[in-house]
């Protein structure tokens, strides 16, 4: 398989989002944008601001309040250990929402749900965690933390980008400067649950126009384990 | 007709809400079902749920799922619907999951939406 060949795979995933409100949330509701998601609207009595959303497959797969939508568009800066930030409502809020194309995702919103799948990484502590850079300037942002990953925990971490670099070797830590072109357009990442299959979690987007990528995350077991195969063809 | 059937059927009253409906608003998953009535004339089961569930969990990020939902859509079904068909509120269609309003009174109606915009903290409404 492909990064395109599982960004279709997400595609045929359908969900259905219902929003109960009383009144228009345009600010909130017009900056998510999907590819299979159906929202439908529905409307609450009065003028509560009680707005909530609902989120089904074919079945009800969880709920969330508009105003607790908001953490997804802007979410906080925080490394992955600060469990503070990035604590039980945070997780929850993500695991509401995968296996969702979205559209237009910009960069803050993707590092949100990286930081996400991190904490899961950080939390268990064993395992492999694969990150793909598209360039070398986002990779040198986001490299103290994965050297603190590496040097605090037993995790491999795999970091991958298209540049050539020749990182100081440290334990757990790998670098591949690959060529391969899928390597480069896409924003990757994957952690292997370290034995946890509850924990797995993965992350895919392709930057259509700068600072816009159609991506999406997962926490199913089948589809993270996909995802590290392709990336793990990719740079054999 | 003794004092009981007085205090339940208030004489000249016709408009009187009947006491059925207080006991039926103790419940915040019958006050919920009724708030939604308030706007539509009908639902489903299956909709009706997903209200309950999301409504009264808001507040509360994501943490509600599936497990709390089969939950609440067992006691709507089992118990808080039939109240509320006994309290004359609504009428429940248990072979096609469907749930439809009855006629409320002009003082029903004022309850409900005096409850609903005190419980979900409505400034105007």
């Amino acid at each position: 398989m492909t990064f395109a060949d599982i960004l279709a795979d997400v595609e045929d995933r359908r969900r259905t989002l219902v929003v109960y409100s009383s009144v228009d949330r345009p600010e909130i509701l017009d900056r998510f944008t999907f590819r299979n998601v159906t929202v439908e609207r529905r409307s609450l009595p009065g003028e509560t601001a009680q707005g909530f959303a609902v989120v089904r497959n074919d079945e009800f797969v969880g709920s969330i309040g508009l105003e607790e939508l908001q953490l997804l568009l802007e979410p906080p800066f925080a490394p992955p250990w600060d469990e503070t930030i990035i604590g039980e409502a945070y997780c929850a809020l993500y695991e509401l929402l995968d296996d969702i194309l979205f559209t237009s995702l910009d960069r803050r919103q993707l590092l949100g749900a990286s930081r996400e799948i991190e904490n899961r990484a950080w939390h268990v502590g064993s395992g492999t965690l694969r990150a793909g850079f598209q360039r070398f300037s986002a990779l040198e942002t986001q490299l103290p933390v994965y050297t603190r990953l590496a040097r605090e925990t037993d995790l491999e971490i795999h970091v991958y980008s298209k540049d050539e670099w020749k990182p100081a070797s440290s334990p757990g830590f790998a670098y591949y400067g690959d060529s391969h072109e899928d390597i480069g357009r896409f924003w990757f990442l994957s952690f292997d649950g370290g034995g946890d299959d509850r924990q797995m979690g993965a992350l895919l987007a392709e930057e259509r126009t700068p600072d816009e990528f159609v991506g999406f995350w997962t926490y199913d077991p089948e589809l993270v384990a996909e995802l590290s195969r392709t990336v793990r063809d990719l740079s054999s | 007709m003794t004092v009981d059937d007085v205090c339940d059927h208030p004489v000249g009253r016709p408009d009187a809400v009947s006491d059925d409906v207080f006991t039926a608003m103790q419940h915040r998953h019958r006050r919920y079902t009724l708030y939604f009535l308030l706007e539509h004339d009908s639902t489903s089961l299956t909709e009706l749920t997903d209200i309950v569930t999301g409504w009264t969990h808001v507040g509360e990020y994501g943490m509600v799922g599936r497990a709390d939902w089969k939950r609440i859509y067992t006691t709507l079904l089992h118990q808080h619907l039939p109240m509320l068909e006994d309290a004359d509120l609504l009428v429940f269609d248990r072979n096609e999951g469907s749930i439809e309003r009855t006629e409320w009174s002009d003082p029903l109606f004022r309850i409900v939406r005096l409850t609903h915009n005190a419980e979900t903290n409505v400034h105007a409404g």
